[in-house]
C-alpha cells in the first residue's frame, strides 16, 4: 500500500525553479530519508506537502493515502493524517503545549474533556521520556533549540499522524538530545505509519535507519538507495553528484 | 469626566474594555485590581503617584464590530523615587476603532523616577483602526522614561504552524489573539 506517493513535481519561489520533477514514492511502514546539500530544496519540499504558501505550484501530482493533498486546505491535510516536524517552529507566547494540542486533538475527537487529554498527553510525555511538566510549557517560547525539537515530537505522539514528515529535527541537538529523539521517533514507528526524514547530517540515521534513501541535488532526487547511502555520504560528501 | 486614582504603596491594576465579554482574566495574586469599564463611563483616567509608590497597570482593548473606543490615560509622577510601568494591548476586530492616549507626566523637581508606557495593538480587520498617541511632559531631568508603540496583524508563520495541527484557520486566529492578551498578565505576576 502506497502512502504518499509524488509525480513530477515543479515548484517554484519568487519565479526561480526550486524543484524540477520530484518523484517519489513511500509505501507504508517505510521509512524514508532525503540527504542533501543546504539549499537542495529538502525544506522546500516538506514545507509545500504541508501547504505552506509563498511556494507556487507548477505542475505534478502528490496523492496521500490515495486522496490528492494538493487541493486540501493546510488543516485538512493535517486531519487525514500529515504532520510536519518544524525546522524552526513557530513561538507561540502565553499558549502552553497542552492548550494547543488539546484544540488539534479535537479535530479528530471532538468531545474529548480536558481530564481525558491530559491522560493522553501525560502518557506521551512518559514514553517519550520528557521532563514530566514538560506539556505545561509555552509553545517553543522560552525554550532551547533542543527543547523546541522535543515540543515537534510530542506533537508527533499526540495527533499520531499517518505521514510524518521530519525536518531537519537534528539541528542543533547535542547528542544526548539527538539519542532522545530519535529513541522517540523509533517508538513511534509502526506498520501502518511511514516518515520522511530530512537531514543533512548522518548522526540521527544511525538511530532512526531508514529503509529508503534520497539524495536530493538541486531539485532532484538523482540516487535512491538502502542505508549504504548514508555512509557514502558521509565519506564522500555530496561531490559525485554535484559535479554531474 | 476624568476618573483620578492616587497610587500610593504598590499597586497593580488592569482595566478590561472588552464589549464581547471575551476576555477572562487568569487567577491572579488578590492585590491585583480588574476594573472592567464600558463605553457608557468615562475611559479617561489618571493615576498620580505619590512619593516612593509603583504602579503597574495593564489595559486591554478587546474591539469589535462598530466599537468606538476613545481612551486617554495620565500618569502623573507627583512623588519622587515613584515608578510607573504601563502596558497596553488592543485587538481590533471589523470596523472598531480605537484612539489611545498615553501620557506621562513628569513635574519639575520631582526626582528619580522610572516610567514606562508601551502600546501594542493587533490588528484582525483592513478595516479596523487605531490612533496610538504616547505622550511624554518631561520637566525635570532626574527621570528614566520609555515609551514605544506598535502596530501588527497576526503572524502568517503563527498561523501556518496551527492550522498544520489541523487547527482550522479560524480557532487558529483565536489561539493567537488569546496568546498576545494573555502575555499581558504576565507583567502582573
Amino acid at each position: 500500500m502506497v502512502m504518499l506517493s509524488i509525480k513530477d513535481l515543479f515548484v517554484n519561489i519568487d519565479n526561480k525553479q526550486v524543484l524540477k520533477g520530484i518523484n517519489l514514492e513511500i509505501k507504508k511502514g517505510q521509512v524514508h530519508a532525503i540527504m542533501g546539500p543546504n539549499g537542495s530544496g529538502k525544506s522546500t519540499l516538506a514545507n509545500f506537502l504541508a501547504g505552506k504558501s509563498g511556494i507556487e505550484y507548477l505542475s505534478g501530482g502528490v496523492k496521500l493515502d490515495d486522496s490528492n493533498l494538493l487541493e486540501q486546505p493546510i488543516e485538512t491535510r493535517a486531519k487525514n493524517g500529515l504532520f510536519l516536524s518544524f525546522q524552526q517552529p513557530a513561538e507561540i507566547v502565553g499558549i502552553s503545549f497542552a492548550n494547543m494540542l488539546h484544540t488539534a486533538y479535537k479535530t479528530k475527537d471532538k468531545d474529548i474533556s480536558s481530564v481525558d487529554f491530559l491522560k493522553i498527553i501525560k502518557e506521551k510525555v512518559k514514553i517519550l521520556e520528557l521532563p514530566t511538566n514538560f506539556y505545561t510549557k509555552n509553545v517553543n517560547s522560552d525554550l532551547s533549540g533542543g527543547q523546541q525539537k522535543m515540543g515537534e515530537l510530542l506533537q508527533m505522539a499526540v495527533l499520531d499522524p499517518t505521514l510524518a514528515i521530519i525536518d531537519e529535527i537534528d539541528s542543533g541537538l547535542d547528542i544526548d538530545s539527538l539519542k532522545l529523539v530519535a529513541n522517540g521517533l523509533q517508538k513511534m514507528k509502526s506498520k501502518n505509519k511511514s516518515s520522511l526524514i530530512i537531514t543533512h547530517r548522518q548522526k540521527i540515521l544511525e538511530y532512526y535507519k531508514p529503509d529508503i534513501v534520497h539524495i536530493l541535488i538541486e531539485g532532484r532526487i538523482v540516487e535512491s538507495g538502502g542505508a549504504e547511502l548514508v555512509d557514502f555520504v558521509e565519506k564522500n560528501g555530496y561531490k559525485k553528484w554535484l559535479q554531474k | 469626566m476624568v476618573t483620578k486614582i492616587e497610587v500610593d504603596g504598590t499597586k497593580k491594576i488592569a482595566i478590561i474594555i472588552d464589549s464581547s465579554k471575551s476576555v477572562v482574566a487568569p487567577k491572579l495574586n488578590n492585590s491585583v485590581k480588574i476594573i472592567n469599564l464600558d463605553s457608557e463611563r468615562s475611559l479617561d483616567i489618571s493615576f498620580d503617584l505619590i512619593k516612593n509608590s509603583e504602579l503597574t497597570l495593564v489595559i486591554i482593548h478587546n474591539l469589535k464590530d462598530l466599537d468606538i473606543i476613545k481612551q486617554k490615560v495620565k500618569i502623573t509622577h507627583i512623588g519622587g523615587n515613584s515608578k510607573s510601568k504601563v502596558t497596553v494591548h488592543s485587538v481590533l476586530d471589523n470596523q472598531s476603532k480605537l484612539c489611545f492616549t498615553g501620557v506621562i507626566h513628569n513635574p519639575k523637581k520631582i526626582d528619580n523616577t522610572v516610567a514606562e508606557l508601551i502600546h501594542k495593538t493587533l490588528l484582525l480587520s483592513d478595516e479596523a483602526e487605531v490612533e496610538s498617541n504616547p505622550e511624554l511632559l518631561i520637566d525635570n531631568d532626574q527621570v528614566k522614561c520609555a515609551h514605544g508603540s506598535t502596530i501588527s496583524a497576526l503572524d502568517k508563520k503563527e498561523l501556518f504552524y496551527l492550522q498544520s495541527r489541523g487547527i482550522n484557520k479560524k480557532e487558529a486566529e483565536q489561539i493567537l489573539v488569546n496568546s498576545f492578551i494573555n502575555q499581558i498578565w504576565q507583567q502582573l505576576v
